[in-house]
């Protein structure tokens, strides 16, 4: 792992806010191939459902099996199609900066989403996978990531994963949210081959329905750090764009959407007045955990209530 | 009109729901409990919307 990518503060930024940062097409077409081979596919004739094709190509793949908690260096053989994923500069370098290229792997999982003839197989209506938070209420700070990798072009029928961007910070417990059918805001992937995404622990998401003819492969690994995740990203950058507070509600009325503080304050179409500005504080408060800068704000809004006399 | 209403409607909420009102409760607002202020969670507004489609008898 020698040429790394590491990402930007606008990257960052983009993270902090939304809780995710996307790599369209960033894996070239002979990983790709190479990983679909790795998998291990079987034919769907003599099979009695969507279990049972499960169990089939669990038994058939050579995608490694590796225990909960073994560092990422270790867990894929050189020359496997996962490895060269890790060592792609992009990838290498946003896990470097999210979590650590010392991190561990907790588990990865290769989800598929069926299309209707594996349902009516199962004997079982068609549906949606329901919205979700992994794994458990997980009110920490630290934070692991999970890393989505589409292998192959998801087109608009065939129900690629959907996501609330910006729903990370939510402390829920799993599916207890499922209840929410649709969110103003939420969005589905629709990507070309190779395309890769880094999703926050706490991003909400659900797996779509595959309305096409064909298996949808999303492979899903997810990543712990091993230490403090503490500027980690590219630090040059960090100290050039710590800027100082600007004018907030009165001001020249000139946009500046690049600003650090209008990234971290920028709302998402589901944000209500209310708890929508929390979750600025919680970007302010998640940017001072990952900077170690604990004056950092974003327009004002945690020294406000910050400011007691005791 | 608010604040200029010294006689109830009704007696009783039977009664209003009789006279052809429906009964609805709003998501409660909840005090934040200290040193959890600021965690988000679960939407806080919550309703359905139902639709009272009348319906000819034959």
């Amino acid at each position: 792992m020698t040429d790394l990518k590491l990402l930007t503060t606008k990257q960052m930024a983009h993270f902090a806010a939304k809780g995710f940062i996307s790599f369209p097409s960033v894996v070239p077409d002979h990983i790709n191939q190479k990983f679909l081979d790795d998998i291990g596919e079987v034919s769907s004739e003599n099979e009695k459902g969507m279990m049972s094709h499960y169990s089939n190509i669990m038994k058939s793949s050579t995608i490694p099996l590796v225990p909960a908690g073994t560092d990422l260096k270790d867990s894929y053989p050189e020359g496997t199609a996962l490895n060269e994923l890790i060592n792609l500069p992009e990838i290498s370098g946003a896990i470097e900066s999210l979590v650590g290229l010392d991190c561990l792997l907790d588990h990865h999982f290769l989800h598929i989403t069926f299309p209707q003839k594996y349902w009516e197989k199962s004997k079982t209506p068609q549906r949606s996978q329901s919205i979700h938070q992994d794994s458990t209420i997980d009110p920490r700070k630290a934070f692991d990531v999970q890393i989505f990798y589409f292998p192959h072009e998801v087109t608009k029928e065939m129900g690629g994963t959907r996501y609330l961007p910006g729903s990370h910070f939510r402390v829920v417990s799993e599916s207890s949210i499922s209840r929410y059918q649709n969110i103003k805001g939420q969005e589905h992937v629709i990507c070309p081959a190779g395309t890769v995404m880094i999703f926050h622990m706490g991003l909400w998401h659900g797996g779509g329905l595959n309305q096409s003819d064909q298996l949808r492969y999303l492979f899903k690994i997810r990543l712990c750090p091993k230490r403090r995740q503490l500027r980690l990203w590219e630090e040059g950058q960090l100290k050039n764009e710590t800027e100082p507070q600007r004018p907030i509600f009165w001001t020249d009325g000139k946009k500046q959407e690049d600003h650090l503080s209008s990234i971290l304050t920028k709302p998402e179409p589901w944000f209500e007045m209310d708890s929508g500005r929390l979750e600025y504080l919680n970007r302010i408060r998640f940017w001072r955990y990952i900077s170690g800068d604990n004056n950092f704000d974003a327009d004002y809004w945690v020294t406000r209530v910050e400011n007691e006399f005791l | 009109m608010p604040g200029d209403g010294e006689d109830a409607p009704y007696k009783t909420g039977i009664e209003a729901l009789k006279d052809g009102w429906r009964l609805i409760q709003a998501s409660p607002l909840i005090q934040h409990s200290e040193g959890d202020e600021f965690r988000t969670g679960y939407f806080k507004y919550e309703f359905f919307f139902e639709k009272i489609i009348s319906k000819e008898h034959d």
